[in-house]
């Protein structure tokens, strides 16, 4: 309670976390375009600096030196809310995160159920963005995109539910802490509970939808849609729709990490050789936030594979895959966990 | 005036500000919008009251649910633009009927409580409001009205699956592989 009482902590707090969604966001772009690249036995971008790796930040400027294009036929008020609320209601999701124990803007009791719930706002400036713009292709998109969203929120938490019946809490915190130990990879939740590998894999494919992601990418496919319910943004305002999206996928890998792997636990405990950091507040911040953040980041380039590597699912796969696979199994999943606790409690 | 206070009025006026806007807008989309507001800047007071459970479920069921469930209902059924509300005062009389006599029942619910001030943010707290707490409540003292809650939220679901399945009379079905499709090669 003590960084609460000191107000611009809260801000402070906030500049860095946007500096480094927007660092990361600029990276991301970047590692994508590489790994498509080299999935197509291409180089990628290889003019701007070295290797390329100024190409994004080159992009970025552009992106903000151009011109406000608003559609005279738009809705001025909503087309101009749309994607800062997109962005707004992703950035607020980081606030509840633990990046390391005591590392946290947010200390909520119910955490990942406030990341859950601050995430589905989204879903309306995605809808104004459509409805303002309009445009039928934004339109439809915006349509495509929000059925798919709230379609595969339900086995997202499904999923996260079968691991909460077996945490016993929503802290996002207490969920890090408990997968300490000295045997390391063995107390992570998906390795001591190995009926979450399971849970793991109906969240990172609900996730996939989510973020409107490949195989899922319907609400942005090129060769129907143009690009979706952001066709009519320009410049910084699209940008603000693709910084919405890297930083909903780190959010959600990094919920991913916290819930199933260890959150900011190394997989093996104590490396010989490594210095003793107990005692060092500071510098068990920066290794744990390391951890998490580098697991974090393997699962978001896992995305990208996935996007250079599955095609798209037409919409009617897209609806069986979520209410005839993923729910049923995912509830099985909270049955199996539900069953656990009882076996506990009685032996 | 602490920090609290003055966001306690932020949230204040952003809820009447969003319901004006619903009552007095001719346009649904920035009606919706408005709604959005208001039940946003509630989900708001209900966090820094310390409810924190209270104000998440807000969000999920009011903007996440019912909200979503609105603003899709309007656009799928709308002009996207140029189409008003009729204007005029529909049904005046019977609406400050209405609000006057919610008004007098909330006042009646309202000032009989009594409400001690959190000592730190100096805002009236009703309870803990933690998660673990409504959990165990709703498992123990509350499990008869939780249960005949959800055997309705079921029923509900049983009801529109079987309202949006196709008729027995047709045959195809979206739902199935694509093996049943109506286009035969």
């Amino acid at each position: 309670m003590e960084e609460a009482s000191i107000p611009y902590l809260g801000l402070l707090a906030g500049g860095i976390a946007f500096g480094g969604i927007a660092t990361y966001a600029l990276a991301g772009v970047y590692a994508e375009r590489k790994v498509s690249a080299f999935i197509q036995d291409r180089l990628g971008p290889m003019e701007t600096g070295p290797k390329g790796l100024f190409q994004t930040a080159a992009d970025i400027l552009k992106l903000l030196m151009k011109e406000h294009i608003v559609p005279s036929a738009a809705d001025k008020i909503l087309f101009a809310i749309a994607p800062l609320l997109v962005f707004l209601s992703v950035f607020a999701g980081f606030s509840a995160i633990p990046f390391a124990p005591g590392l946290v803007t947010a200390p909520l009791n119910a955490g990942l159920l406030f990341v859950l719930a601050i995430i589905s706002i989204e879903v309306v400036g995605i809808l104004m963005a459509g409805w303002g713009s309009n445009n039928k292709y934004a339109l439809i998109g915006a349509v495509r995109s929000v059925s798919q969203i709230i379609s595969y929120e339900i086995p997202a938490a499904l999923a996260l539910l079968s691991a909460i019946v077996m945490t016993g809490t929503l802290d996002l915190q207490i969920i890090g802490m408990q997968q300490d130990g000295e045997w390391g990879l063995l107390h992570w939740n998906a390795i001591r509970y190995p009926h979450l590998i399971p849970a793991f894999l109906i969240y990172f494919t609900a996730i996939l939808a989510e973020t409107n992601r490949a195989p899922f990418d319907l609400p942005e496919a090129e060769s129907e849609l143009i690009a979706g319910f952001h066709t009519e943004y320009s410049g910084f305002r699209f940008a603000l729709f693709m910084l919405a999206e890297y930083a909903n996928m780190l959010l959600l890998s990094i919920l991913a990490v916290l819930v199933f792997f260890g959150a900011w636990h190394s997989p093996i405990p104590d490396i010989p050789g490594m210095p003793d950091l107990s005692g060092h507040s500071v510098l068990i911040w920066i290794s744990g936030a390391g951890w998490l953040l580098g697991k974090s980041l393997f699962l978001v380039i896992l995305m990208m594979w996935i996007r250079w590597t599955l095609p798209r699912v037409r919409p009617d796969q897209l609806m069986v895959i979520c209410w005839k696979y993923l729910v049923p199994v995912g509830l099985g999943l909270i049955f199996i966990s539900a069953i656990w606790q009882l076996v506990r409690i009685y032996t | 005036m602490t920090e609290s206070v003055l966001i306690f009025w932020i949230f204040g006026l952003a809820i009447l500000f969003g319901g004006a806007l619903v009552a007095f807008t001719r346009n649904m989309i920035y009606a919706a919008s408005g709604l959005f507001l208001s039940l946003f800047a509630i989900a708001g007071i209900f966090i820094l009251s310390g409810a924190d459970f209270l104000g998440i479920v807000q969000i999920i069921v009011y903007i996440g649910g019912v909200l979503i469930l609105l603003l899709f209902g309007v656009m799928l059924t709308r002009k996207t633009t140029g189409d008003t509300l009729p204007p005029g005062s529909f049904r005046l009389p019977l609406g400050i009927g209405m609000s006057i006599l919610l008004a007098v029942c909330m006042i009646l619910v309202i000032l009989p409580g009594n409400y001690e001030a959190n000592p730190e943010t100096g805002i009236p707290v009703l309870d803990d409001g933690t998660t673990s707490g409504i959990g165990v409540q709703m498992l123990t003292q509350y499990l008869l009205p939780f249960e005949l809650v959800s055997f309705l939220l079921l029923t509900t679901l049983v009801g529109a699956a079987w309202l949006a399945r196709r008729k027995p009379a047709q045959p195809r079905n979206l739902l199935t592989s694509d093996s049943d499709s109506p286009i035969k090669p």
